[in-house]
């Protein structure tokens, strides 16, 4: 079981609403699954490489070619919920400013 | 600010500066990125993030972020992650961005930097990292009950440049960035356009009572997108910091968002509501392997950096630093310069070919972005110059054909009849008492007290000389013959 309080933060985080039937439930799912993570921690991996991927590959890099997209642009906007002006539109922003790159 | 401030509290600040990669496409995708254009048209399932699709990491976006790593002298991973930082934010389409966290492919370094008074600066970084941008969210009107995105933006590749918190004034925060920004520019991976945003920063700011060795708490503004926010937000955070202080309060941690129409800062968040990203390593991506052999290849390719050019001109060629700054401030000039010394046979000429760059080419270069006249050719003319055979006055005429698109100094000059020079053998001098002889009244006239008759005589003797003589020597004589 771990604390309701974290149970509602890490859905704050997630953005997620549950119900208070939910909470309970979390609790003890995500209460197992930190027990499993703390059996693994048990094991000595002294000397182990940490995996940093499950797949022994390297990262392939691409080029630096422009290439032709497939589908026009303004598909994506008719596919959205919602768009004008060539925008995407969402539910207005309530923070102060623009959000840029953190 | 009021500087009795800094008398009591030593500011302490730290930078991170986000710049725009301007590679052709994106980080993860092949699709292009201009500033200004129509919103969403640089856009595909990745920039969008569609179900299903897949990074693929830009060669190019690694190998600049691997150049500027190598100018200010940081250490590379061989082997570094990417890892996404999660956040909600309309502009984010994944959720979440892919960046780099415990493993980045760079850290430590230094960049150095000169303040207005002369004085030299060393700034540490911490670190260095990969990303991407996201995309830009447009309010709409007061009353609108939406707010529009563009997800143009999102997929640029950025590096984070992260400084120690080593600078201690506004001063030294504006220099360091221009600094920086001179280094992108000197290297071609990022135009540094603060305006437009390819080129960004946020600062920590905190105070410390002078000779405490404690750091004080910092907040962190966003938001500073021109040097003058940049300086002004500092001074403002510093002084509102020591006015808390002062009141015996204490500097609560913040995010704070610079209004540069108000001239001040308001909360964006406290440390109670601060993010919590839940970083974890990108699944979707491999470690980035950086060989040593690729690092030496981009190491070769590493041009000379700003302030490094400007010594070695100061150095060389005995500009000044004045000078040699102009140089630093138009990159394309400084090898022009250097082509043109070395026509000219040597450093001996170096000051005086600045000179007629910085005097009389400078204007058109700065109008076209072009060079106007080939290096061959200004130092042709000013070794004419300088050797005697060309006055300074006929040089500017054939400096403006040269600017005009003709060739050849010497072949300009011979076929107007200006080479060779006037004044030997008493030449001039017969020049002029023939004059006088011819021109009795306004001899007497200049003798009677009406000395700007003078101006006269000399230009009667440039126009018999075709501007060949020495006009400052013919002045000279003049006023002995004739007083």
């Amino acid at each position: 079981m771990i604390e309701r309080e974290t149970v509602l933060k890490i859905a704050r985080l997630a953005r997620l609403e549950l119900s208070a039937q939910e909470v309970e439930a979390m609790q003890g799912q995500l209460g197992r699954i930190l027990s499993y993570v703390e059996m693994i921690q048990g094991v000595d991996t002294e000397g182990v490489e940490p995996t940093a991927h499950v797949l022994d590959v390297n990262l392939t890099l691409r080029p630096d070619v422009p290439a032709e997209t497939e589908v026009p642009p303004a598909a994506y906007l008719k596919a959205a919920p919602d768009s004008g002006y060539g925008f995407f539109k969402v539910p207005r922003i309530v923070e102060g400013g623009e959000h840029g790159s953190v | 600010m009021n500087p009795a401030v800094l008398d009591r509290y030593e500011p302490v600040i730290g930078l991170e500066v986000h710049a725009q990669l301007s590679t052709a496409t994106k980080m993860f995708t092949a699709v292009p990125y201009r500033f200004g254009v129509e919103p969403n048209t640089l856009v595909d399932p990745v920039v969008l993030g569609l179900p299903g699709v897949l990074p693929v990491v830009n060669r190019e976006a690694v190998a600049f972020a691997v150049k500027l790593a190598l100018a200010v002298g940081g250490r590379i991973r061989h082997r570094s992650r990417f890892a996404r930082k999660h956040y909600f934010y309309p502009d984010l389409p994944k959720g979440y961005q892919i960046s780099q966290y415990d493993e980045p492919y760079c850290e430590g370094g230094a960049v150095d930097l000169e303040l207005a008074d002369g004085q030299r600066r060393r700034v540490t970084l911490t670190r260095i990292h990969l990303e991407e941008d996201s995309g830009k969210n447009m309010h709409a009107d007061a009353g609108a009950n939406f707010s529009l995105v563009d997800f143009n933006r999102a997929g640029v590749p950025l590096v984070e440049i992260v400084s120690e918190p080593v600078i201690a004034s506004a001063a030294e925060a504006v220099g360091y960035l221009r600094a920086l920004r001179q280094i992108l520019r000197t290297l071609g991976i990022c135009d540094g356009n603060l305006e437009e945003g390819s080129m960004r920063c946020d600062a920590n700011v905190s105070i410390r009572p002078r000779g405490a060795s404690k750091l004080g708490t910092r907040t962190e503004m966003k938001n500073l997108n021109s040097f003058k926010a940049v300086s002004d937000a500092i001074e403002y955070e510093i002084e509102r910091q020591a006015g808390v202080l002062d009141a015996g309060g204490a500097v609560v941690q913040a995010t704070l968002l610079w209004d540069p129409a108000l001239g001040q800062t308001k909360v964006l968040r406290t440390k109670e509501e601060a993010e919590d990203y839940r970083y974890f390593p990108e699944p979707d991506l491999p470690p980035l392997e950086i060989p040593q052999a690729w690092i030496d290849e981009l190491a070769a390719q590493t041009p000379e950096l700003p302030l490094a050019l400007k010594d070695r001109l100061v150095a060389q060629y005995q500009l000044t630093p004045y000078d040699a700054e102009i140089f630093m401030n138009n990159l394309e000039l400084a090898p022009y310069f250097e082509r043109c010394v070395a026509q000219a046979g040597g450093p001996a000429l170096g000051k005086k070919l600045a000179n007629w760059i910085l005097t009389e080419l400078l204007g058109a270069f700065r109008d076209t972005g072009k060079i106007p006249v080939a290096a061959e050719d200004l130092a042709a003319l000013v070794v004419l110059v300088e050797g005697g055979e060309l006055t300074g006055r006929n040089a500017k005429d054939v400096f403006a054909r040269l600017l005009a698109g003709e060739r050849d100094p010497r072949a300009l000059a011979a076929a107007a009849g200006l080479l060779g020079s006037v004044g030997a053998d008493g030449e001039l001098e017969a020049m002029c008492r023939e004059l006088m002889d011819a021109n009795p009244a306004q001899v007497e006239k200049y003798r009677k007290g009406k000395i700007n008759v003078l101006g006269f005589f000399v230009g009667e003797v440039m126009k018999r000389t075709r501007g060949k003589a020495d006009a400052a020597a013919v002045t000279a004589l003049l006023k002995e013959l004739l007083a």
